[in-house]
């Protein structure tokens, strides 16, 4: 399943001067361009283009201009001949330049009147942009320019190409004021017209400002062509509309089917302007309709409608003037039809014959013109796009930014950082400002967008949705959270003379050296729980291990702190954990929470009730071997608090519907406590035996049922994502047990051992279409078998190796 | 548990015991372990016995045992490959000996693993992994997250792929081979598949099955009218189009929170009626513009569906109605389901699938039924109880009346509003063939969805008032009625009229059989074996086309077809086919003339007859003749059309 890595992004133009344009959508995706190379590789491209010029091999070239650079902004080079050259390289916001032939180079010098050589052989002069790139200007011939540069008797004798002199020499000088309106432009100070304004003065260039005008007509152009055709689809729809919603009301009103016809042409009219009004303004307020399939297939309906229309008029039938419009569309049609076979070669007289004559060859002319008009709708809207982007008034970059990057970017945005962002590299399209925008509103008024291209996930955390289901898991919180410090309870507590042992030893550091015992398990350091700070525990629990009797009271609004000021400093551990025999701690649930689990109240706690302990001094610690240690780790003896499979166990009876419980003819005993405890441990203890009783090779302990103990054992599978076991329970089917089985696996239907279950019903039944005989192993395989396994046991001497083995 | 160990005096006298054959090994081995401990309990003590048995099981006779078990296993044939490996690791697993309780588990295990039934742990992982991830997506839904917002469609897509993939592992879909091997379920499969043939290359759900919600709820309609040719060009380009929407509507708060199970709104089909079977989409070319069509309609059917069914559940909530009642929540699923042409077949859903294969879309035919008949009763007791407070309509009663009135209302605006534009005369009498039919070209359009031929069944087969007489009155195309009570030799009675109608309805096999067995089709013509074949694999839409070309007088052909292919049906006019006649003087002209004469002679006489009819028909003087005299202007028409076509073609008969 693909995740929406787009929702993690910062969002699109914030900027409401922009109008909303969504100019991402125009760009088509191939002509995003590639991440930008880096600093180092312009400035070995550059050098490598100015070695060509000198005359060098391309390999030489290559050769010379990979040379490791040093870290300084003034580049050194030297060449073979002993010429060197050096370069201010600027790195800061320049555009990137398309590249021309030395071939181009001349004839545009030619052009210009200006010389590219100097005697010996040296580039003197370069081309430039006369509106700069960076400002919106083109490769358009019209914008380039010879420029010589201002070189001194020096960069003469050392041959430094024009390209690697210090930028004030360049371009007659002026490129530093350039980029210096550039940067301005781009840091967002100026508008764009302000910018070429700027430059023109620096150029002394009359003309510059028409041809930015000229840029922002042609924008206006394809936008109005946008809007228009958008606007005419939808005059369309409102022709029709208004055709029938006229002409009805006119003969409701009058009863006169001529008035209720001119009545329905005249609103046709009305609406269809109206329509188009609608449209074009729709178009303009949210041109993300530009690439929707509605506006495509409006821009086709149209275009269309209207090849028919004059396909119509071709064949002598006006629209305005017919009787039947119906007619003159389907003259119209046929038409058409013929001009789509005249796409392939048919002479028009044959076509017409053809599609007169015989409809269905009429209809594949039709199919033919229509496509060709749809994709010619969907071309239009490629060119649109792609004059844009050739125009230079939009740009979209691919950029990389690690997570904490992206951070970065969600912070000086003001936006709230995702809490599953994924870590990793993250490839985003940057989509620069709109083209409108850029014209007349400063950059800094105008948002950038970022759209999702690649994630690559961080090789240790995993994938996205690895991190993600980790992260949501975290965020659910379904699991209790427990205050870190137990609390002593004075009045409640028995105050014991003597700690025992059993109750400490929790509380005890491990032992440094354990004492080494085959059979107990260690206990494993229990790893305090911190609360949340947004959740605040508010329930009291107390359990009395040894009768297993359990209280909830709710702590009194505003009264949390006075209650934790009665947690016993002196005692370090989990609450939970057993004290004197009773087991206390705070709950991070609300009461209502803790209600709706089914747990009853015992009202409100009071701080006069639960008198803090006195504080004493840490209690002695008394070692004691492990082998004392209580066995399970969790909760102790007694089973005080219902483990995890009880309490799902017991989540699943309570997500049952009635109808459900109607298939459980023994829902009332399974669904009791006791029953629930006791198969819990049962299945927890040893599943093995559990699913032996469920096959009936043994009996069931007295008083569990065979239903508890499958339902537990499917609750098992569940929690501890048992592979095994869930396919051990798809197993027995032929047995009784198996049968009843059958009954269960309709209940919890997002088990997936039940899942599995089910899966396995339902492959038996296909595969043996009710012939259960299909799946019985005939008795020549039995008894193979039985030989097999027969050949297979133990020779005597294995007998006396095992005896060996067994020998004290 | 305590490690145990025999002394060494004790291993001396057991391997004693062993070595004289006093304890025979391959005994031991063959008892069971009540046995075995007891023989040993003679030498070494009840004590001992049970933890020397315990070990020797353990240690020794499992690894023997599973070691049999495997050699078993790489000899027996029948088992592929994957499923043998699956089923050796599954025996290194086994923890416990084998006992003979568990012998037989034991083969079925190794049986279900040799037909493929077994679920592998490849299965079983990806399983778990996929309910992980739906779970996890469900639970990332933010609390009244809208329906489509990003998380629920991510939820909505992982359930769907995990629905998918259990629906492939269940193995329910019979392979060809299977197919092959049972000639019943071949047949139904192949009858669902020529049914699918016939049904497709065309978007018609909008215009039949879903017409009645363009009454009730244009908005929603069109919608999904648009949304269906989108589907269609996604799957025209190999993009799955059916995934997105059963994510939408999956992940929909309807679904999530049970009501749709509740309601029983068939959103989760695995086929529509009128696509039963996939097989087409095999057919290289042909299965994409299958897939297509069948997405388009399934895909729109499930959309639409659930669409109605949340504005109705909603609106019912909102009046007070109490959803959670199963009986409410039903009833409005079944509203849902009715006027998204599935309606509700009772008992008879149990043999579906086989009724399927006899009747073209039983459950349209019930939503049609239910439309009518659920409308009127739900109108009934709407007014019935404004007068006595006792009687109370459920909530989908009055949205049934509602739904019709607004059918009737919506149907009368435009058939009104186009007779008096065109000025072409709407049939207005329910007896009649044409009833409440658009009229264009010379072909009647069905813009009801076939509840119209419902009401006139319904009206022709009760006694109806003509003329002043009581009769079974049937009205022809050509305007003059005909009691059906008193048919002449040959003519139609009552019950032609009733089998008629459901023999309309048969599937295209099933109507094969018809034609067969009646030894014509329904244009008269004989059937052959080519012509059976013919009508079993074209498609309804290219069907029309053709017989549209045929016609010499069909009109607006593109138009009418664009009509056909969104779901209007289209009347076919009459014509009389000579070819099909057994009259002497036909074949006497046939051989006169020869067989391109002869049938262009036809054509032309259709052709003219047709013009003929109509323009008489629509006169006033016809229309003040009566039922007998109708009759004779129009036999008189076809009678002097050909002499004149005989004369033409200088036949004398």
């Amino acid at each position: 399943m693909p995740i929406d890595f787009n929702k993690f992004l910062p969002d699109t133009d914030t900027s409401s001067s922009s109008g909303g344009i969504d100019f991402d959508k125009f760009i088509p995706e191939e002509r995003k361009t590639p991440t930008p190379p880096s600093s180092e590789a312009k400035f070995q491209e550059s050098n490598f283009q100015s070695l060509l010029s000198l005359g060098l091999s391309e390999e030489d070239a290559r050769k010379a201009a990979n040379q490791p650079v040093g870290i300084s902004p003034i580049k050194t080079r030297n060449i073979e001949g002993g010429g060197q050259f050096k370069s201010d390289f600027f790195e800061g916001f320049q555009t990137e330049r398309s590249g021309f032939s030395t071939e181009e180079l001349d004839l545009f010098a030619q052009r210009d009147e200006v010389k590219r050589r100097d005697i010996l052989g040296t580039t003197i002069s370069e081309l430039d942009h006369i509106i700069p790139l960076g400002l919106g200007g083109t490769n358009d011939a019209s914008n380039l320019k010879t420029e010589k540069a201002k070189r001194s008797v020096l960069d003469f004798i050392r041959r430094t190409p024009t390209q690697y002199l210090p930028q004030d020499k360049r371009q007659a000088g002026n490129l530093v004021a350039e980029l210096a309106i550039i940067k301005l432009f781009q840091d967002g100070d100026i508008t764009q017209l302000e910018g070429v304004k700027m430059i023109k003065e620096l150029k002394q260039d009359p003309d510059i400002l028409d041809k930015l005008e000229d840029i922002a007509k042609k924008v206006d152009n394809v936008y109005n062509m946008y809007t228009g055709i958008v606007g005419k689809g939808v005059n369309l729809l409102g022709q029709g509309v208004g055709y029938i919603v006229g002409g009805s009301a006119e003969w409701l009103r009058s009863s006169d089917k001529e008035k209720a016809r001119k009545q329905a042409e005249l609103t046709s009219k009305l609406t269809g302007e109206f329509g188009q009004e609608v449209g074009k303004n729709a178009a303009e307020l949210a041109p993300v309709a530009f690439v929707a399939p509605l506006a495509i297939d409006a821009a086709i309906i149209y275009a269309i409608g209207q090849d028919v229309r004059k396909a119509a008029a071709d064949a002598g039938v006006e629209y305005e003037t017919s009787q039947s419009g119906l007619r003159a569309t389907e003259a119209g049609i046929r038409g058409l039809a013929a001009k789509g076979l005249e796409k392939f070669g048919v002479s028009p007289e044959v076509s017409q014959d053809l599609v007169q004559k015989n409809p269905l060859i009429a209809s594949g002319g039709l199919f033919i013109e229509t496509l060709l008009t749809a994709w010619a709708s969907r071309g239009m809207t490629t060119r649109m796009r792609n004059q844009l982007v050739n125009k230079g008034l939009l740009k979209g970059e691919q950029v990389v930014m690690t997570t904490q990057q992206l951070k970065d970017v969600l912070k000086s945005q003001g936006k709230d950082i995702p809490a599953d962002l994924p870590q990793g590299t993250w490839r985003l399209t940057q989509v620069s400002p709109s083209a409108k925008g850029k014209l007349v509103v400063p950059l800094k008024q105008i948002g950038v967008k970022y759209k999702f291209a690649e994630f690559r996930p961080d090789p240790l955390l995993g994938t996205a949705e690895v991190q993600l289901t980790k992260t949501n898991a975290l965020l659910a919180g379904d699991t209790a959270i427990q205050t870190a410090k137990p609390i002593n309870f004075g009045k409640f507590t028995p105050t014991p003379t003597i700690v025992p042992t059993a109750v400490v030893a929790p509380f005890v550091k491990p032992p440094v050296t354990p004492i080494k015992t085959s059979t107990v398990k260690p206990v494993e350091p229990v790893k305090p729980v911190e609360i949340p700070r947004a959740i605040e525990p508010s329930v009291v629990q107390r359990v009395n291990t040894e009768t297993g009797e359990k209280t909830f009271q709710v702590i009194p609004e505003g009264q949390l702190e006075t209650f934790k000021k009665l947690i016993d400093d002196s005692v370090k551990g989990i609450a939970g954990k057993n004290i004197a025999g009773i087991q206390t701690h705070l709950t991070a649930k609300t009461p209502e929470a803790m209600q709706q689990a089914g747990f009853e109240f015992k009202g409100v706690a009071q701080e006069l009730e639960i008198q803090a302990q006195e504080k004493k001094a840490a209690p002695k610690v008394i070692k004691v071997p492990r082998s004392q240690l209580p066995v399970e780790p969790q909760f102790g003896k007694g089973e005080a608090k219902p483990s995890k499979l009880a309490s799902r166990l017991k989540a699943s009876y309570k997500k049952l519907s009635d109808a459900e419980k109607e298939l459980l003819p023994e829902f009332r005993s399974i669904s009791r406590e006791s029953q629930i405890r006791q198969a819990s441990k049962f299945v927890e203890k040893d599943i093995d035996r559990a699913l032996r009783v469920l096959k009936g090779q043994e009996e069931a302990p007295k008083g569990l049922l065979h239903t508890s103990i499958a339902r537990a054992l499917f609750e098992q599978a569940k929690l501890k994502k048992d592979l095994n076991l869930a396919i051990d329970l798809t197993t027995f089917r032929a047995t009784r047990q198996g049968q009843e089985l059958q009954m269960l696996v309709g209940l919890n239907k997002d088990n997936p051992a039940v899942i599995l279950n089910r899966i396995t019903q339902a492959r038996v039944k296909a595969l043996t279409k009710g012939d259960k005989g299909k799946l019985k192993v005939s008795n020549t395989d039995r008894a193979s078998l039985k030989k097999s396994i027969k050949e297979a046991q133990p020779k005597k001497d294995e007998w006396l190796d095992f005896i060996k083995e067994i020998e004290c | 548990m305590v490690k145990f160990c025999l002394t060494k005096e004790k291993t001396e006298e057991f391997k004693k015991l062993i070595k004289n054959g006093t304890l025979d090994p391959f005994k031991l081995n063959a008892m069971t372990s009540a046995q075995r401990r007891a023989a040993f309990a003679k030498y070494f003590g009840d004590f001992n016995a049970k933890h020397i048995n315990a070990l020797f099981e353990s240690k020794l006779l499992l690894k023997h045992q599973k070691k049999g078990m495997i050699n078993w296993v790489k000899q027996v044939g029948g088992i592929s490959e994957p499923a043998k490996r699956d089923f050796l690791s599954r025996i290194q697993r086994i923890e416990s000996i084998l006992i003979p309780e568990a012998e037989a588990q034991f083969l079925e295990d190794f049986a279900a693993h040799r037909f493929g039934g077994a679920i592998t742990q490849a299965e079983a992982k990806k399983v778990f992994e996929m309910a992980e991830l739906t779970r996890v997506k469900k639970a990332a839904i933010p609390k009244d997250s809208p329906d489509g917002s990003p998380e629920k469609i991510e939820y909505g897509t992982a359930y769907v792929l995990f629905k998918d993939y259990v629906g492939e592992l269940k193995l329910e879909k019979p392979t060809l081979k299977e197919l092959l091997r049972d000639p019943k379920k071949l047949a139904i499969e192949l009858a669902g598949s020529i049914k699918g043939m016939v049904a497709t290359l065309d978007n018609s759900f909008f215009g039949r099955q879903g017409i009645k919600i363009f009454y009730n709820e244009p908005q929603m309609w069109a919608n999904g009218l648009i949304r269906s040719f989108s589907d269609i060009g996604k799957e025209l380009r190999g993009i799955d189009a059916k995934t997105p929407i059963e994510a939408d509507v999956y992940s929909r708060t309807r679904a999530l929170d049970g009501t749709y199970n509740r309601m029983g709104l068939d959103v989760g089909l695995d086929f529509e009626e009128a696509f039963p079977s996939a097989l087409p989409e095999l057919i290289p070319a042909f299965g994409r513009l299958f897939k297509a069509s069948e997405t388009a309609f399934s895909g729109g059917a499930m959309r639409l569906r659930a669409d109605y069914g949340d504005k109705m559940i909603n609106l019912a909530e909102e009046q007070g109605v109490n959803i959670l009642d199963k009986l409410e929540a039903e009833s409005i699923g079944n509203l849902a389901n009715v006027m998204t042409g599935r309606g509700s077949i009772g008992k008879l859903g149990a043999i579906g699938k086989e009724l399927n294969v006899i009747l073209f879309s039983v459950r349209f035919l019930a939503s049609n039924f239910s439309t009518l008949f659920k409308g009127i009763w739900g109108a009934g007791k709407v007014v019935v109880g404004k007068v006595n407070p006792r009687v109370d309509p459920k909530f989908a009663e009055k949205q049934a009346a509602k739904a019709l009135l607004k059918m009737v209302a919506g149907m009368t605006a435009i058939l009104v509003a186009y007779e008096q534009i065109t000025g072409r005369e709407i049939e207005k009498d329910p007896r009649a063939t044409n009833f409440a039919r658009i009229p264009f070209g010379n072909r009647y359009f069905d813009i009801s969805g076939g509840v119209t031929s419902v009401i006139s069944l319904a009206v022709r087969l009760m006694p109806t008032l003509h003329n002043g007489e009581w009769g079974w009155w049937y009205k022809s195309p050509n305007g003059d009625f005909k009691n059906l009570f008193k048919p002449g030799f040959g003519q139609r009675s009552v019950l032609d009229v009733f089998e008629d109608y459901w023999e309309g309805k048969l599937s295209p096999v099933a109507g094969a059989l018809r034609d067969i067995w009646s030894g014509q089709h329904f244009d008269g013509s004989r059937p052959s074996p080519k012509s059976i074949a013919k009508r079993l694999i074209t498609p309804i839409s290219v069907q029309e086309l053709t017989d549209m070309l045929k016609d010499p007088n069909s009109e607006y052909i593109l138009i009418s077809m664009l009509l056909e292919g969104l779901g209007f049906s289209m009347s076919t006019p009459f014509s009389t086919n000579w070819a099909n006649s057994d009259s002497k003087e036909f074949k006497a002209f046939r051989e006169q003339v020869g067989l391109e004469k002869f049938t262009e002679a036809n054509i032309e006489y259709n052709m003219i007859v047709s013009d003929k009819t109509n323009a008489v028909t629509n006169t006033q003087a016809y229309k003040d003749k009566s039922d007998e005299n109708k009759r004779k202007a129009i036999n008189t028409i076809r009678k002097d059309t050909k002499k004149f076509i005989f004369d033409k073609f200088n036949f004398t008969p």
